[in-house]
């Protein structure tokens, strides 16, 4: 596989179960709550029984003393169904010398580790491309097998065009896309925070969404000194300029923008996590877990 | 300000090389892929205002001090105003001054009622007068040459007394030499400040040798050499006498007569005034006052007879009214005037000498001496009494008959060498030639009245130093003439067109030693109006120089001040010669390599040459200044190529001038002080 390998899924498999922090409503019984009231393990609540309900699960003790037939409800866990929206506009195909991957690179890498990680632990993932519309989208699998299909398709696909997050999130979920956990790994680069406020509209009541910030450190810290031209990747316009003269304002400019963007997913509660493309992604996946694990 | 090394600042554009690297590198930016220049641009934008202020400060700094730099090196010098600084005081460095005197005859000029030449060597003294015990002098003189010995430092009071006894001469201005000289002078110089003075009139004139390039194309020319000199504030009201000629037989004011005739032609006259005189003399004769005629372009022209002149020199001069500049007021001229020829006319006719009649013409035209040719006039019976061998040339014309004794004296005539011309006229029968018809060019057939048929006279081409361009030759009349053929071995010099066919008009056919000449159309008035024709006395001076074998062509003697006369050895002319100068003793002459050479024609005049033997004739020349150099144009040079000194106060301005303020340090100082400036905002932007 390209962008994953064996040795990368036996480590992920040592990471353990990550509860990614999504009451389930769909799929097979699994490990994650699910948002529905079913046949679980943890009691909920009782409901007065009603014709066609089974009677396994009424209460006798309450209808040995009260003479009426409730039944007992419990919290029914599912397995998660799991998307990886991974941006594909042009600007994820950059990378600085400073950089191991084009941050399009990366996103696959970490998309298909993110994948093996939920496979291993039961749930069911899928993986989609985002441009201005849904590029590219993947049956769930919840199967290893499912990992060389994702691969295989991230393979084929490559990061073009002007990005439109909101539109394609739009399509995203009117497409299926609700009452599943969402993973957008993107860059957030697009005009007038756009694509932060696309972000804000993966989180419904019944999504949980979690943003991974891909940044280059180039992006972070112009590191270019001398007369340059920089082309923008997605609109082609230009700015002739000596990137050494603003590098320390941009840089305060580029972390305040960062954090806002932070601060503003978490408030919304969509758990925001920067990712540089020059950290190895095995440990990106650690502080995902963690954060996971924190929610 | 001026500068010592002006040709630095021919690299002044290279002050704008920051500029152009500035857009060089620009266009030659690296160029980047970014995945969003959303933020960058935020930044930039928030940075550009200030950005761009400071950018271009350290651009215009960066220009500014590489061109300061070679301001710098250029040297400049500050000049002094004067008033404001002290002036001998200032001088920190001691001077070594040339002095250069003009003295050019225009110097001879008045200004201001005192001579140029007065005026320049006061501005001299009080410069040198004001020299420093460490300054050095020198005086130099010059015209268009260099007048005086070689160059030396002396004592200023020694150098005063020198400049005040130079005279003007009489050549012209040509400041190279002098220059040449000074620079090749100064030179030599090691240390402190170097100047020359140039004491001229200024007039453009003098600037002529110099060219485009002024004093930088002078010889050893040096920047570090101070170029000063003087010029007068306005130019000098000035007319002067161009060149005077003499024409054997010229036409006196449009007249009929053609009289040897002296004519001068004058220049300035149209910048001054018309009706301006002019008077001179000729062979001690005083020629009287008349006006200068006004021609074109500021010239005139004044003429006088001048009869009397055949076979000798005719010396003189034109002189005319003084003016600012007299020394170009009087010209001197010579003339060798060649002996006339003696031409006999003959005629039978009483009437024919009389008005109206052709006699009348020809004596109005070849007597009394006035084209140079001495005519007499005779009756046809009496040619046995005369000695036809004193006469070079016979006219026979105005006869009815020519009996055979006379057309055999005639023949003899010819034979031996004399040249004749035959006149027909109404009264001259075809028959009157039967006796010389072998020598006769012409086969006279009948006189042919041309009645209603139109005749029309056609000159030659040209003929020699005739041109018969200009006259109307189809308005002369020909009522008659003797129709005739040309004889065997004749030419037809004029012809007359008649009836579709040509008939000679002036044929000449050649006849032992002589020549014989036939004039068909005749010169009275009954035949045609020819002689009353503006024409006429052109042809009877071409005629008359056919007969005399001759054209009276009179020689100017002359030579420009300066330059030796020669002469050639001639029959006249051989041996030693004694030579009296204008100004100076006489001495004898021996001509070398078949010409005379007279030297130590320094003075305008008439030089004489006396032959002492094998019975020579005297002669004589005249010496005048370049007329065609320009000299006389007493209008100031626009741009002298050097610093004008005030004419007020020229010492005085020249010691505010010499002590100026050499900038080199300040402005490199400066320069420098801008590069580290501009280094230090660079490091901002």
């Amino acid at each position: 596989m390209k962008y994953i390998d064996n040795a990368a899924i036996a480590r992920i498999q040592k990471l353990g179960r990550v509860r990614i922090g999504l009451d389930s409503v769909q799929g097979m019984a699994g490990p994650h709550k699910s948002a529905e009231i079913g046949f679980g393990q943890e009691f909920v609540q009782h409901r007065q029984y009603s014709r066609g309900d089974s009677v396994r699960f009424l209460d006798w003790k309450v209808f040995a003393r009260t003479d009426r037939m409730y039944v007992k409800q419990f919290q029914e866990e599912k397995n998660l169904k799991i998307c990886l929206l991974v941006d594909g506009s042009a600007s994820m195909d950059f990378r600085s010398p400073l950089a191991l991957y084009t941050k399009w690179e990366y996103a696959c890498r970490l998309a298909m580790a993110l994948s093996a990680l939920f496979i291993l632990q039961g749930d069911s993932c899928g993986v989609c491309v985002l441009k201005d519309r849904i590029s590219l989208k993947t049956r769930p699998g919840n199967t290893l097998s499912s990992l060389e299909e994702f691969d295989g398709a991230l393979g084929c696909a490559s990061p073009s065009g002007k990005g439109d997050m909101r539109r394609a999130i739009s399509d995203f979920l009117s497409g299926g896309g609700r009452g599943c956990a969402a993973v957008l790994l993107t860059d957030l680069l697009e005009e007038n925070d756009a694509a932060l406020r696309a972000a804000l509209a993966l989180k419904t009541p019944r999504n949980s969404a979690t943003v991974l910030h891909l940044s280059d450190p180039a992006e972070r810290r112009l590191h270019w000194s001398g007369r340059t031209e920089l082309r923008d990747m997605e609109d082609n316009s230009r700015l002739d300029f000596d990137p050494a003269v603003f590098s320390g304002e941009y840089e305060r400019e580029f972390a305040r923008w960062s954090e806002f963007c932070r601060v503003t997913l978490n408030r919304t509660g969509i758990g925001c996590l920067p990712c540089s493309t020059d950290a190895p992604v095995v440990s990106v996946l650690e502080r995902i877990a963690a954060m996971f694990a924190r929610r | 300000m001026r500068f010592l090394a002006p040709h630095l600042l021919y690299f002044l554009p290279l002050a704008l090389l920051p500029l152009a690297i500035y857009y060089l590198v620009l266009k030659r930016a690296l160029k980047v892929n970014f995945p969003g220049l959303y933020l960058v641009r935020k930044v930039y934008l928030k940075n550009l205002r200030g950005r761009r202020f400071l950018r271009a400060a350290v651009l215009g700094l960066r220009c500014l001090a590489v061109g300061l730099l070679i301001l710098a090196f250029s040297r400049p010098v500050l000049e002094r105003l004067p008033g404001r600084l002290p002036a001998e005081s200032a001088r920190d460095v001691p001077v070594s001054a040339v002095v250069l005197l003009d003295l050019s005859y225009s110097t001879r000029a008045e200004f201001a009622g005192r001579p140029v030449s007065a005026i320049l060597k006061d501005a001299g003294s009080s410069i040198i007068s004001r020299l420093g015990p460490a300054d050095k002098v020198a005086v130099g003189a010059f015209s268009d040459r260099w007048e005086g010995g070689p160059l030396s430092w002396e004592p200023p009071a020694r150098a005063a007394a020198r400049l005040a006894g130079m005279t003007p001469s009489w050549r012209v201005t040509d400041y190279r030499p002098a220059l040449e000289k000074a620079f090749a002078f100064l030179g030599a110089e090691k240390a402190g400040k170097k100047a020359v003075i140039v004491l001229t009139d200024g007039f453009a004139r003098g600037f002529k040798g110099l060219g485009p390039d002024g004093a930088a194309s002078v010889r050893g020319y040096s920047p570090e050499v101070e170029l000063y000199g003087t010029a007068l504030p306005a130019g000098l009201d000035n007319r002067w006498v161009s060149s005077v000629s003499f024409n054997g037989a010229g036409l006196l004011d449009g007249g009929f007569k053609t009289v040897p005739l002296l004519s001068a032609q004058f220049g300035g006259i149209g910048r001054i005034r018309s009706g301006a005189a002019a008077a001179g003399q000729v062979n001690g004769l005083a020629l009287r006052r008349v006006a200068i005629t006004e021609r074109q372009a500021g010239t005139g022209f004044a003429s006088w007879p001048a009869g009397g002149a055949a076979g000798g020199t005719l010396t003189g001069r034109v002189f005319m009214e003084p003016d600012a500049l007299q020394a170009d007021n009087s010209r001197w001229f010579a003339f060798r005037v060649p002996r006339a020829p003696k031409l006999l006319c003959l005629s039978s006719d009483p009437q024919f000498l009389l008005r109206g009649h052709g006699g009348h013409f020809l004596k109005s035209v070849l007597g009394e001496n006035v084209t140079g040719f001495s005519c007499l006039f005779y009756d046809l019976a009496r040619l046995q009494d005369l000695a036809l061998s004193d006469y070079q040339g016979v006219i026979a014309a105005g006869f009815s008959e020519i009996t055979a004794r006379q057309a055999e004296l005639l023949r003899r005539f010819v034979l031996a060498g004399g040249h004749l011309l035959l006149v027909a006229g109404p009264q001259t029968q075809p028959s009157a030639f039967r006796f010389m018809e072998d020598i006769l060019p012409v086969r006279p057939l009948r006189a042919e009245p041309a009645g209603g048929a139109r005749a029309r006279l056609v000159p030659p081409a040209s003929a020699g130093d005739f041109d018969w361009a200009g006259y109307q030759f189809g308005d002369i009349k020909i009522s008659g003439f003797l129709l005739s053929t040309l004889s065997d071995g004749a030419q037809a010099r004029w012809k007359i067109k008649y009836r579709e066919a040509e008939y000679p008009a002036f044929a000449e056919i050649t006849a032992g030693k002589g020549r014989v000449f036939f004039w068909t159309p005749g010169l009275e008035t009954a035949w045609t109006d020819f002689a009353l024709r503006p024409v006429f006395p052109v042809w009877a001076g071409y005629a008359a120089a056919r007969l005399g074998n001759t054209r009276i062509s009179v020689r100017g003697l002359g030579a420009v001040i300066g330059e030796p006369f020669k002469l050639p050895v001639s029959d006249d002319l051989n041996g030693p010669v004694d030579y009296t100068p204008a100004a100076g003793p006489a001495r004898q002459v021996r001509p070398a390599n078949g010409f005379y050479e007279f030297p130590d024609t320094d003075e305008p005049g008439i030089y004489r040459v006396a032959a002492r033997a094998y019975g020579g004739a005297d002669t004589a020349f005249a010496v005048n200044p370049d007329s065609g150099s320009g000299e006389s144009v007493t209008e100031p040079a626009p741009a002298p190529p050097w610093t004008v000194l005030k004419f007020q106060d020229p010492a005085g301005d020249f010691f505010a001038r010499a002590g100026g303020l050499e900038l080199f340090g300040p402005v490199l100082a400066f320069a420098l002080a801008l590069l580290a400036l501009e280094f230090f905002l660079a490091g901002l932007a």
